[in-house]
């Protein structure tokens, strides 16, 4: 089960699946650039793994305030390290800090892995200790 | 001779006793408190009127900071997760601020006590969490079973307060949640014998 850490933003950015696939979701991160953009220094999509989870799940959540918006990017002409991206949409909430826990750990156990690459995760755990 | 922290202070011994002789018994107590991967502590002295407040102090603080054998899980868990403590700024290629000293102690610090009063109080181990840094620089300790789930959140302040969410799951297929805010540097028991749905 992925990690309550990842589900932090009241904003979260995901893709919707009717336009974009899981592995393409991650190969778009290779065309993103890594903070702050200023350095033009492109993320690895190597350290990206992909869940998913259903929008009927994330509405079950039972705060309420958990809103879900297409918002697609489209930019003309394009943006070199912030890729266009029809499927783009965000998981929206303005909770207060002692529900946020909560939110965060009900996404997180209903979000499953697309993927995930176990040994490639245990290698980048060991590189940072 | 006496072992301090069993008869003086009627606190549990933390190491297998062994016996030092010839030596500066204080001062050898001292370099072993220093060095947390020992897991032989002396603690001997003949007599206590002959201990400080200070050494007292020291011992004490030696009881509230080392693990019973049996909950060395847990120590191993921390050990894993000192990592957090090397990550700069931006660890996550997307502006993460550093996890502070601070906050990754009040974490570790928290789950000592309670896995120590779990123990020491009302006779069960936890087990050991997941910990991991969140990108608005604070620590989540995080535990996953069968029956039951829990998440805390060390908040990136400097106020000693966690917030917490957990869910139990009865043989009856019935859900309790646990949700709340707590303090970091107190033990609070009704939440200890809550995580005994973790054990």
């Amino acid at each position: 089960m992925p990690a309550s850490s990842a589900f932090i933003d009241n904003e979260l950015s995901c893709d919707w699946n009717q336009f974009s696939s899981a592995i393409q979701t991650k190969e778009l991160t290779a065309k993103q650039y890594k903070y702050p953009l200023k350095n033009k220094v492109f993320k690895n999509p190597e350290h990206y793994f992909i869940v998913s989870l259903l929008v009927s799940n994330i509405l079950q959540i039972g705060n309420s305030s958990e809103t879900i918006k297409h918002d697609p990017i489209q930019f003309l002409p394009r943006i070199k390290g912030d890729p266009n991206n029809r499927a783009h949409s965000l998981v929206i909430s303005n909770l207060p800090e002692k529900l946020l826990v909560k939110q965060r750990k009900l996404l997180a156990n209903c979000s499953e892995w697309e993927i995930f690459n176990e040994s490639i995760y245990v290698n980048l755990i060991k590189s940072q200790r | 001779m006496q072992a301090l922290i069993a008869e003086i202070f009627n606190y549990k011994i933390i190491y297998k006793q062994v016996q030092i002789a010839e030596i500066d018994r204080y001062q050898m107590f001292f370099n072993i408190y220093q060095c947390t991967e020992t897991k032989q502590v002396a603690i001997v002295s003949e007599d206590e009127s002959k201990l400080t407040q200070s050494r007292k102090n020291a011992l004490i603080k030696l009881e509230s900071n080392a693990l019973l054998e049996e909950l060395s899980h847990i120590e191993k868990a921390v050990e894993n997760a000192k990592y957090i403590l090397r990550l700069s700024d931006n660890w996550d290629d997307d502006g993460a601020l550093k996890i502070p000293e601070l906050i990754f102690n009040r974490a570790v610090d928290f789950l000592y006590l309670y896995s120590k009063r779990a123990f020491d109080v009302f006779n069960f181990v936890i087990r050991a969490p997941i910990i991991q840094p969140v990108k608005d620089g604070s620590i989540d300790l995080e535990w996953d079973t069968e029956k039951a789930f829990l998440l805390i959140n060390f908040k990136n302040s400097q106020t000693p307060t966690a917030f917490y969410y957990g869910e139990f799951t009865t043989e009856n297929n019935q859900k309790f949640d646990f949700n709340g805010e707590i303090p970091t540097d107190t033990v609070q028991d009704t939440f200890v014998s809550w995580l005994k749905n973790l054990s």
